[in-house]
């Protein structure tokens, strides 16, 4: 049972740091579910889509601090998991589903930029490019479909417009401001900063 | 036995002018260590509050260097292997070290799968693995806490969770950074037998502590640091026969001198206030707790009342409910209505912030309490709140002057701009209490002030409530701590199993019977 | 909405965690694969049948979880039958239209959403979280270290939030008021969040490191101690489930 190279790369603290965000991200949306039912109420599914980046921050995250190929995959997966034990009014498939498109996208977006750009730019693309593939499978899934092109089309520019914010450049904004409380020292981003 | 932990190696620890210092530090906490500990070898660590011990014990399993947080010097092996080299597989199966702050180390949230946890990565069959949880257990006291969660243990069954965590490791070498300061006297007996034990198994045995205590008495050896070297070292009679003074001053014994300053008269007599007023500051009557979720009631019918001025001291065993009754008397619990009144008024109506203006609050883990970046921002930080001052804007000169007085009567002053976080287990005790004394309270409720801090701690601490209770303040201090209870105490409480004793002078305990006039 | 394992012995209870995560992936994907307001009260029965004879999860405790679902359900009602406009108008009122299909559709995709949450609810209220880590590094072989991250993620839950209540104590015996006034509420929380967020990640180094004190890593495998049962009733179900949801699948 030995792990395969990609995965050995991952220390103890690489990992716990994932499952502590997994676990935050956990608790986060317990909070935005309530957040959600007030915007669902209010404006329906274009005011919940304005929100949706929140949902991803923790892989991006944990992306940003890590640095490693593969932390996408480990960081959502952890994610799923915690988010399907706590209980989710999506459900599991939902979850995992979600979980399987943002590891897909965020692994090919760092993988292009060669795992070397860490800019604001860069983060803002992966944010905003998580977006669309979960867009589409839970259109079918949930039925989005039937509501017509035009609110289709106005929530997908919603959701992305949230990713690159609430994803990207929150992200961008978080693990400066933890970096600079030198509890990240022994991370990739500790070391590029101080380099 | 013996044979079960002869690797070979005639030197479990040795060290050549070996140093230790953290990032951002001007001085080194450790520096120009030479000594080698034999395999088999009994030692006792023993140093003044940030003499460097945990820094230490920590070096011992590699975890301080692993943490990438300062710069070693000189040479360190531990049973022939550097641990910030060697494997990690190896580095475990050597060094076993309990460190200081029980939360810091516990990681799985059931105390047996905590024990379990260590044995299980080293590969240990589950058989042997069953055994070694009930020894570990046994050894500790713990065997009805089994099956509980971790997070809903007291502070003293979460140390025992620690040290058993560690023993299930059977490493030959057992570190002990102050491991028995959360523990009750009952306990701490069983915790010097336990080092005995394992000592006569033939396991290295090497445990810290700012006192010259049982523990230390106990060993072969005892090394004395200060300021990150070695002071002194040899059998502890040799120690306390040739150098006591020297010991006392550095605050590892009792010194009289150091006692004689606590005055033992109370600013107001008990009682004597409340003769006035007619009313106590504080009355609990048949108070009942039980946790959400719990079987067992952790406070099981608990009266008492306190006069304005008055010394209480609460003793009792670990996982007794004292912390709990502290708790609810802060309003850090749901509290019951028509049990607790503070000045006449029932506590269940009065917020936290407004209790917090009468009664001062120390928790049992420092780190708890910890709300600002520095140590000077910490110990200011309820003026802050109470003026409404954000950090940054300036302070009025006389907070200034007192939180400076404060700061260096805790041996705080050279810190100032450091954080709460990284100093010394006994320094943020100090710190913890010495930031509730910034403003005046008329009830301090300290849970455990003085575990882990060195006798001059204590004697710091002590002196810093006398000051208080003089100007007239109420205190109600948890302790384990007897030297505390008889030098400070105007009478001593003691909790049982959810229920409220006062400890007569006969030793017989009788319940506390609220008079009702 | 924190829901937590806490222990049991029903069927479900004592199934492996692998082969009841297939029965949740079957009525996950019936559930996605069917229209029709019918096949998804059918499923939805089906389920609530098995959450109180195979979980022992009483009726009234179904209820008062699905109804925090009502909340998110209607207002998607509402949405979906307008939206849809194909099929015979039963009612209309100038713009908005009502159709069967409409109705159809969205009583199909409403009731989806309780089928997809109450096969989720039952698993996670049947399953040890330990029972699924050792599962996923014995049975499926992912490197224990990983799996591993979860029961940490886990552990950490009860733990974030006692110490965010422990945070907030903190400042509240230090006298700090409950906040009033927007500018000051969005300061308080903002700080208060830093806090926790601070506070978590200085566990996770200590964590991580206390758990490599403890031999975490060391090896590629570990042993248990308590180890799983063997699960060939629950691999039967397993199969069983597959089967009838193939032949489903393909003759409805
Ligand atoms: N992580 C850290 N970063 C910076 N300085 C530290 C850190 N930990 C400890 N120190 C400092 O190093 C010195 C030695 O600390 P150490 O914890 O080893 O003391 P100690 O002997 O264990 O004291 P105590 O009896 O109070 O636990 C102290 O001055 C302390 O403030
Ligand atoms: N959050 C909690 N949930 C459930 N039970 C708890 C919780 N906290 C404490 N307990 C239980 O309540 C009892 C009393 O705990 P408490 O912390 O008051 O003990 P203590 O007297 O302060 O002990 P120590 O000397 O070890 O600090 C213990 O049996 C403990 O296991
Ligand atoms: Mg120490
Ligand atoms: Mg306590």
């Amino acid at each position: 049972m030995k792990e395969s190279r990609v995965f050995a790369k991952f220390t103890t603290l690489d990992i716990v740091l994932m499952a502590m965000l997994a676990t935050l991200n956990g608790v986060m949306t317990v909070y935005l579910s309530l957040v959600n039912k007030t915007l669902n109420s209010l404006g329906g599914p274009i005011a919940t889509s304005t929100i949706v980046g929140l949902y991803m921050i923790y892989g991006l995250l944990a992306y940003y601090i890590i640095r490693k190929p593969g932390t996408a995959v480990i960081a959502y997966a952890f994610g799923a998991v915690v988010q399907s034990f706590i209980g989710s009014a999506y459900g599991f498939a939902a979850i995992i589903a979600a979980a399987v498109c943002y590891m897909i996208v965020a692994e090919l977006v760092f993988a292009l930029l060669r795992y070397r750009r860490w800019n604001l730019a860069s983060l803002m693309l992966a944010g905003g490019a998580m977006v669309p593939l979960w867009f589409i499978v839970a259109a079918n899934m949930f039925g989005y479909m039937h509501w017509g092109w035009k609110v289709l089309t106005i929530t997908l520019v919603v959701r992305i417009l949230s990713g690159i914010i609430l994803c990207g450049l929150l992200t961008k904004v978080l693990g400066d401001a933890l970096n600079r409380t030198g509890l990240l020292k022994r991370f990739e981003l500790g070391r590029a900063s101080r380099a | 036995m013996h044979s079960d932990y002869d690797s070979g190696y005639k030197i479990a620890v040795s060290l050549k002018d070996f140093g230790y210092c953290y990032d951002d530090q001007a001085e080194p906490a450790l520096h120009g260590l030479t000594l080698d500990i034999m395999v088999g070898e009994h030692v006792a660590i023993v140093g003044a509050s940030g003499s460097g011990k945990s820094t230490l014990c920590q070096l011992l399993h590699g975890g301080l260097s692993r943490s990438g947080e300062g710069e070693r010097t000189g040479e360190l092996t531990v049973y022939g292997l550097d641990p910030d080299t060697a494997d990690l597989a190896a580095v475990a199966s050597t060094a076993g070290v309990v460190l200081q702050d029980p939360d810091a180390q516990l990681v799985q949230g059931i105390v047996e799968d905590e024990i379990a946890f260590g044995p299980e990565n080293l590969r240990v069959p589950p058989a042997e693995i069953t055994q070694r949880l009930t020894a570990a257990l046994e050894a500790v006291g713990l065997a009805p806490e089994r099956g509980s969660f971790v997070r809903h243990l007291s502070g003293g069954q979460r140390q025992r969770t620690a040290i058993a965590a560690v023993l299930a490791l059977e490493a030959p070498l057992v570190v002990f950074d102050d491991a028995a300061a959360q523990l009750d006297p009952p306990a701490v007996r069983d915790f010097v037998g336990l080092c005995r034990r394992l000592h006569a198994a033939g396991r290295t045995v090497v445990t810290a502590s700012g006192r010259m205590d049982d523990a230390a008495r106990a060993a072969q050896r005892v090394i004395v640091l200060k300021g990150g070297t070695v002071l002194l070292q040899g059998p502890p009679e040799m120690l306390l026969r040739e150098h006591r003074a020297q010991l006392a001053a550095l605050g590892l014994l009792p010194s009289p001198a150091g006692r004689g300053d606590v005055p033992r008269e109370p600013g107001a007599k008990p009682g004597s206030a409340a003769g006035r007023t007619g009313q106590p500051l504080l009355e609990v009557k048949g108070l009942t707790f039980t946790y959400p979720g719990s079987q067992r009631a952790a406070l099981a019918g608990v009266s008492l009342a306190l006069a304005p001025g008055e010394r209480a001291v609460l003793l009792g065993e670990n996982g007794s409910g004292k912390t709990t009754l502290g708790k609810l008397l802060m309003g850090l619990l749901p509290a019951p209505k028509g049990r607790m009144w503070w000045e006449g008024q029932d506590m269940a109506k009065l917020p936290i912030h407004q209790l917090a203006t009468g009664i001062g609050y120390v928790f049992q883990q420092p780190e708890h309490q910890f709300a600002a970046a520095t140590v000077w921002e910490e110990c200011l930080y309820s003026v802050r709140v109470k003026l409404g001052l954000r950090t940054g804007e300036p302070i009025p000169a006389a907070y200034e002057e007192r939180a400076q007085r404060l700061l260096t009567a805790a041996r705080l002053d050279h810190r100032l701009d450091a954080s709460p976080y990284l100093l010394s287990g006994g320094e943020k005790r100090l710190l913890s209490v010495a930031a509730q004394f910034i403003l005046p309270k008329k009830l301090y409720i300290l849970d455990e002030p003085t575990a882990g801090t060195d006798y001059e701690g204590a004697n710091i601490l002590l002196r810093m409530c006398a000051e208080q209770s003089a100007e007239g303040a109420a205190f109600l201090i948890i302790t384990h701590d007897m030297q505390v209870a008889q030098s400070f105490s105007s009478h001593v409480l003691r909790m049982e199993e959810g229920q409220l004793y006062k400890m007569g002078n006969s030793g017989i305990y009788h319940t506390i019977t609220v008079d009702k006039n | 909405m924190l829901f937590q394992y806490n222990g049991g012995a029903s069927l479900l209870h004592r199934l492996g965690p692998l082969s009841k995560l297939i029965w949740v992936g079957c009525f996950s994907l019936l559930s996605m694969a069917w229209d029709s307001t019918l096949h998804e009260a059918a499923l939805l029965a089906v389920l609530i049948v098995v959450a109180w004879l195979g979980a022992r999860l009483t009726l009234v405790r179904q209820l008062r979880v699905m109804s925090f679902l009502i909340g998110v359900g209607i207002p998607y009602f509402i949405l979906s039958i307008l939206a849809i406009r194909e099929g015979h108008t039963v009612m209309s009122w100038g713009p908005i239209g009502i159709t069967t299909e409409g109705l159809d559709i969205a009583g199909a995709l409403t009731l989806r959403i309780f089928v997809l949450f109450l096969a989720s609810y039952i698993y996670l209220s049947t399953t040890d979280p330990r029972d699924f880590v050792q599962a996923l590094n014995l049975r499926l072989r992912v490197p224990y270290r990983f799996a591993f991250g979860i029961s940490v993620a886990l552990t950490f839950l009860p733990l974030l939030e006692e110490e965010g209540h422990t945070i907030m104590a903190a400042r509240r015996v230090r006298g700090q008021e409950p906040p009033r006034g927007l500018r000051k509420r969005l300061a308080y929380w903002s700080g208060y969040a830093a806090a926790v967020l601070v506070n978590a990640v200085r566990r996770v180094q200590q964590t991580a490191l206390a758990m490599e004190g403890k031999g975490f890593g060391a090896y590629a495998d570990r042993t248990y101690l308590r180890e799983l049962g063997n699960d060939r009733f629950g691999y039967i179900c397993a199969v069983v489930a597959v089967i009838a949801t193939a032949v489903l699948w393909w003759s409805l």
